[in-house]
């Protein structure tokens, strides 16, 4: 809407509406005493409004004037206007007046809370004060045409005062722009009331600030709206501000609520309720934070109760301090499971010192407790371990050495500096053993490997162990060597048994060696002896040759006792064991060996006269007998100085029963031995057999090695090297230990322990001893078999007489378990159908094994009716002819289970 | 003078005896093995048979019990060295199946000679 300015005055309607313009005048400013303008002024304020535009024209050519003043209507009523006059240079040199002149109140001067006549002073003190204020003011009419603004409003729309006022927004700012304010100022005058908004606005210089713009209605003397005023503020600086605060406090509730923890504010006090906890007490406690502030759940109740008052005096004497305080103390959460927690906090205080308030942040450590005492169970693992264990850095230095390593060796870690004085701690060389390994060691580590080796070591006492260190480099998350952990382990006991499985192992390859080679040896031998006798008996008596024959057959005599020795050797675990006193087997070694022996030696034998049970092969305890035997005589002949008579020792050989209360050392374990490879004699029963010469004795290296296969030191033509370690082969087949005491020069005693047969010697009607009766017309059969069965602790009653057999069976059949019948080859066959059923007729619960000659079908059927159990073919072989007989005198026990008939194919 | 069978699969051993045995004074002849020597019995029977008990194809404890089916009175000399299993001790054995006499190898020609006339009764 274009509101035209005019020339001369136009006096458009004098129904005065308040707030409308409603006269414009323009004319010279010399003028406005004369001109129309004036006429319409009250006449006693014409001298105001004259001195008004004076006071302008002094400030400049362009100064504007504001008058209210009252005014003349044509109907005779005084009305209330406000003229704005703006000076402007006219175009012949003079200064025009433009003046403009709005109705402001009807009726009388201005009401009280106005001031009855605001002078022109008043006006313009008025204007410049809203002018110094930096918020943009402006005034409008009710048809939102500016009635006046300050210089800030002015500024901002990039124009003069002037040019605004009498104007609406469409003459001002973009035709959307103004439609939108028009419509705000609408509502504002249709509501009445004030209405804040914020708007986003650019200024002409490019800025674009946001306006905070608060219009309200302004209303006449008599209440009627005459139009809106604005303040409108930058508030850009301030929303910025705003802005921050809100994602401050957005960043803070989002870092509050990923905390690994509560965050909380609590009143100060021992009770210590909470104010404020963050998200993570719900995680913490398992109580929401509502539940913890409004205390459903208060805190304090969750602290375990052993650490409840260690946590209310830290926290209280924190507070006292006024320092922070930091504490780990035990949570019981809602589902009752016991959490570590780590808290740390400080007391807020006012201005005058006094705490108000707690905060701080409890955290579960939990996780870092569980790894803390995993870490101490590591570190105690460690320092208690068994294995000596240095641990250094990259360098080598040490950082921690383990008590054990100082037990080990007697050094701490002062003397113990690097990795270097660690191995030299070890070992036994000392020093020496370093320059040994130390290019080695480091050449390992340098390509990640783990280095490692065993070397004779040194202890605190002196003692001498076997030590296996290992260096191995622990390396970072990159891949470098960062440390390097060394340990020292006794291996002692693992390279003593190392050494005794290789001494078994020896003594087995030779028992393996003897099997293989003793055959062919023998007929290589028998092949020598033969043709080197042959040869003797076919030279004549004075023939040079016959000495060197003869050396041919002496040593073919040796060579044949060392197969003895081997095979006697390999046999020895096969044989099958009896019950027998030990004493007999003794007596009957000596009585062997014979006088030959023992010529110039004197010996006697000791036996108690209790009886020594033993359950042995007696050949082979009978060996045993016999070898120690031959060595002690040896001893005291290699004693006796060449040239003198042998009559300078003697042999005692004692048995006896021994009984031992308590594990003890035997004399010949090293003291210097740890106690697990001790050799010693366990609790228990023993038979011994002592053999003591006076004779050289032997030193500890001797002792050491003297059971082992082919060590000798006896000169080359007298000892195999195998005596003893038959010896001790057997005798720990048996379950026996050997003992030795000896010295050089004193003689050597050594004591056999055999475990004493505690169920006695056999006794004559044994209840376990199955008695078979063994019928064959062949008596080297009979004798075989017998032999055989009693060999397997069987009871064997033979004969050859078929007759008696049958009379010894019905005399007392239940004495016998079973009837083995072996076919005569020259046997026919009825007879023995004929023997079997009579031994049936006379017991048919006790079985019948027949052994005879291949069989056809037929016959089988007919032995079975006749009432034999079982039948085997002949000729017999004595593994499975044992099983049998054993399997049918067992099943003869049982009446009523015998198996069927069966015929075994061998 | 008696016949007598020598079995042994080495023919070192099987000479020296031939030979041991002819110079003794008694007529001998050999065998390689059980199969061989029960041949050569029946085409020949001897008076006394000497055999090593571990021998291919037919060992001797198998040819002694052959030859006392074949002639139960028949004088058998049973001789061994051993076998490879070192633990069989198989001369008893042989005696329990009517070897009148065992020789463990070796032995000298003295002790041969001694076991034959022995077994003879001479």
């Amino acid at each position: 809407m274009q509101r035209m300015v005019p020339d001369e005055p136009v006096d458009m309607d004098d129904a005065a509406e308040v707030g409308v313009v409603r006269h414009s005048w323009r004319y010279p400013v010399d003028a406005v005493e004369s001109g129309p303008m004036l006429r319409r002024v009250h006449p006693g304020d014409r001298a105001r409004f004259v001195s008004d535009i004076a006071l302008a024209l002094a400030d400049g050519p362009c100064a504007v004037c504001h008058t209210d003043h009252r005014a003349l209507v044509p109907d005779g009523r005084t009305v209330w206007w406000h003229s704005v006059t703006q000076l402007r240079p006219g175009t012949n040199g003079g200064i025009r007046c433009e003046t403009h002149s709005f109705a402001i109140a009807e009726g009388q001067p201005a009401p009280k809370s106005s001031p009855p006549s605001p002078g022109p002073d008043d006006r313009t003190l008025l204007q410049a004060l809203i002018d110094s204020i930096p918020d943009l003011i402006f005034f409008k009419d009710p048809n939102s045409v500016y009635l006046g603004c300050n210089r800030a409003f002015a500024d901002f729309l990039g124009r003069g005062v002037s040019e605004i006022v009498g104007r609406t927004d469409l003459d001002l700012v973009p035709e959307d722009r103004a439609r939108y304010f028009q419509d705000r100022d609408a509502e504002v005058l249709r509501q009445q009331t004030p209405h804040r908004m914020e708007e986003w606005v650019t200024f002409p210089d490019g800025r674009s600030v946001l306006l905070e713009t608060i219009k309200t209605p302004y209303y006449g003397p008599e209440g009627a709206v005459l139009g809106l005023v604005a303040v409108a503020r930058n508030i850009t600086e301030k929303a910025r501000a705003e802005q921050e605060r809100r994602e401050s406090d957005r960043r803070l509730a989002t870092l509050m609520g990923n905390l690994p923890g509560m965050a909380y504010r609590a009143r100060p006090g021992t009770e210590r309720s909470l104010l404020f906890a963050s998200e993570g007490g719900h995680r913490l406690t398992g109580w929401p934070p509502t539940d913890l502030v409004s205390r459903t759940m208060p805190f304090e109740t969750l602290i375990h109760p052993t650490d409840r008052d260690h946590v209310r005096q830290s926290i209280a004497i924190a507070l006292d301090q006024g320092r922070p305080f930091t504490l780990s103390y035990r949570l019981i959460d809602r589902a009752g499971i016991t959490r570590h927690v780590w808290e740390q906090g400080v007391g807020v205080t006012d201005g005058l010192g006094r705490v108000v308030a707690v905060e701080g942040f409890v955290t579960d450590i939990s996780p870092l407790k569980t790894a803390e005492d995993s870490l101490r169970t590591l570190s105690l693992a460690v320092a208690q371990s068994p294995v000596g264990v240095l641990i250094a850095d990259a360098f080598g230095r040490t950082i921690y050495l383990n008590p054990r390593f100082r037990t080990m060796t007697g050094r701490s870690m002062d003397t113990v500096p690097d990795i270097d004085a660690f191995i030299a701690g070890v070992a036994a060389a000392g020093p020496m053993a370093v320059a040994d390994h130390h290019a080695a060691l480091w050449r390992a580590l340098a390509a990640n490997q783990t280095w490692q080796t065993e070397l004779p070591g040194c202890k605190p006492n002196g003692a001498p162990f076997w030590a296996a260190i290992r260096v191995a480099p622990l390396l970072d998350d990159d891949g470098r060597l960062s440390n390097l952990i060394a340990t020292v382990d006794d291996v002692t006991a693992r390279r003593q048994g190392e050494e005794q499985l290789r001494r078994a192992q020896k003594m087995q390859a030779v028992g393996v060696l003897a099997g293989g080679v003793a055959h062919d040896f023998n007929n290589i031998l028998t092949a020598i002896l033969g043709y080197s006798h042959l040869a003797l008996d076919a030279l004549p008596d004075d023939s040079a040759i016959r000495d060197d024959l003869h050396q041919v057959t002496t040593a073919a005599e040796r060579a044949r006792g060392l197969v003895q020795q081997l095979l006697a050797f390999a046999r020895k675990e096969k044989l099958e064991r009896e019950a027998v006193d030990l004493r007999d087997i003794v007596h009957d070694a000596i009585k062997l060996l014979g006088p030959t022996l023992f010529s110039g030696v004197e010996w006697s034998l000791q036996c108690g006269g209790d009886p020594v049970p033993v359950l042995v092969a007696p050949a082979q305890i009978h060996q045993v007998i016999v070898n120690l035997c031959k060595n002690a005589a040896d001893a005291i002949l290699d004693a006796t100085p060449l040239g003198q008579t042998r009559t300078s020792g003697g042999v005692t050989v004692t048995v006896n029963g021994l009984t031992v209360g308590a594990p003890r050392d035997l004399a010949r374990s090293d003291p210097a031995r740890d106690d697990v490879n001790r050799a010693r004699l366990d609790t228990g029963r023993y038979a011994c057999v002592t053999v003591t010469d006076t004779g050289c004795g032997m030193d500890a290296a001797v002792q050491d090695r003297m059971f082992e296969p082919f060590f000798t030191t006896k000169p080359v033509d007298k000892g195999t090297g195998l005596g003893l370690a038959v010896v001790h082969g057997i005798v720990s087949d048996h379950g026996g230990v050997i003992d030795v005491t000896s010295a050089p020069g004193h003689g050597t005693a050594i004591t056999v322990f055999l475990p004493l047969n505690d169920s006695g010697l056999p006794r004559r009607r044994s209840d376990d001893a199955r008695r078979v009766l063994l019928l064959s017309g062949e008596a080297a059969m009979v004798g075989m078999a017998g032999r055989l069965l009693r060999s397997q602790g069987f009871r064997a009653v033979g004969t050859t007489d078929s007759r008696r057999g049958l009379a010894l069976f019905s005399v007392a059949p239940d004495r016998f378990h079973l009837i083995v019948l072996v076919q005569n080859p020259a046997e026919p066959v009825w007879r023995l159908l004929t023997l079997a059923r009579a031994f049936a007729a006379a017991n048919p619960d006790v079985p019948i094994l027949l052994c005879a000659a291949q069989m056809n079908d037929g016959e089988t059927a007919a032995f079975q009716a006749a009432g034999v159990t079982c039948t085997m073919p002949t000729p017999l072989a004595p593994d499975s002819f044992i099983t049998q007989v054993r399997a049918l005198s067992r099943a003869g026990s049982q009446a009523g289970s015998l198996p069927a008939i069966q015929h075994n194919d061998m | 003078m008696a016949s007598v069978l020598i079995i042994d699969d080495d023919d070192m051993v099987r000479t020296m005896l031939l030979r041991t045995v002819t110079r003794g004074g008694h007529e001998a002849f050999g065998a390689r093995d059980g199969v061989e020597g029960m041949t050569r019995f029946r085409d020949h029977p001897a008076d006394l048979v000497i055999t090593d008990i571990f021998m291919p194809n037919q060992e001797g404890l198998a040819t002694i019990m052959e030859l006392r089916r074949v002639k139960p009175d028949l004088k058998i000399i049973a001789i061994s060295g051993g076998g490879a299993r070192a633990s069989l001790d198989v001369l008893p054995v042989a005696e329990a199946l009517g070897a009148q006499r065992t020789l463990r190898k070796p032995f000298t020609p003295t002790e041969v000679i001694e076991a034959i006339n022995d077994v003879l009764g001479l």
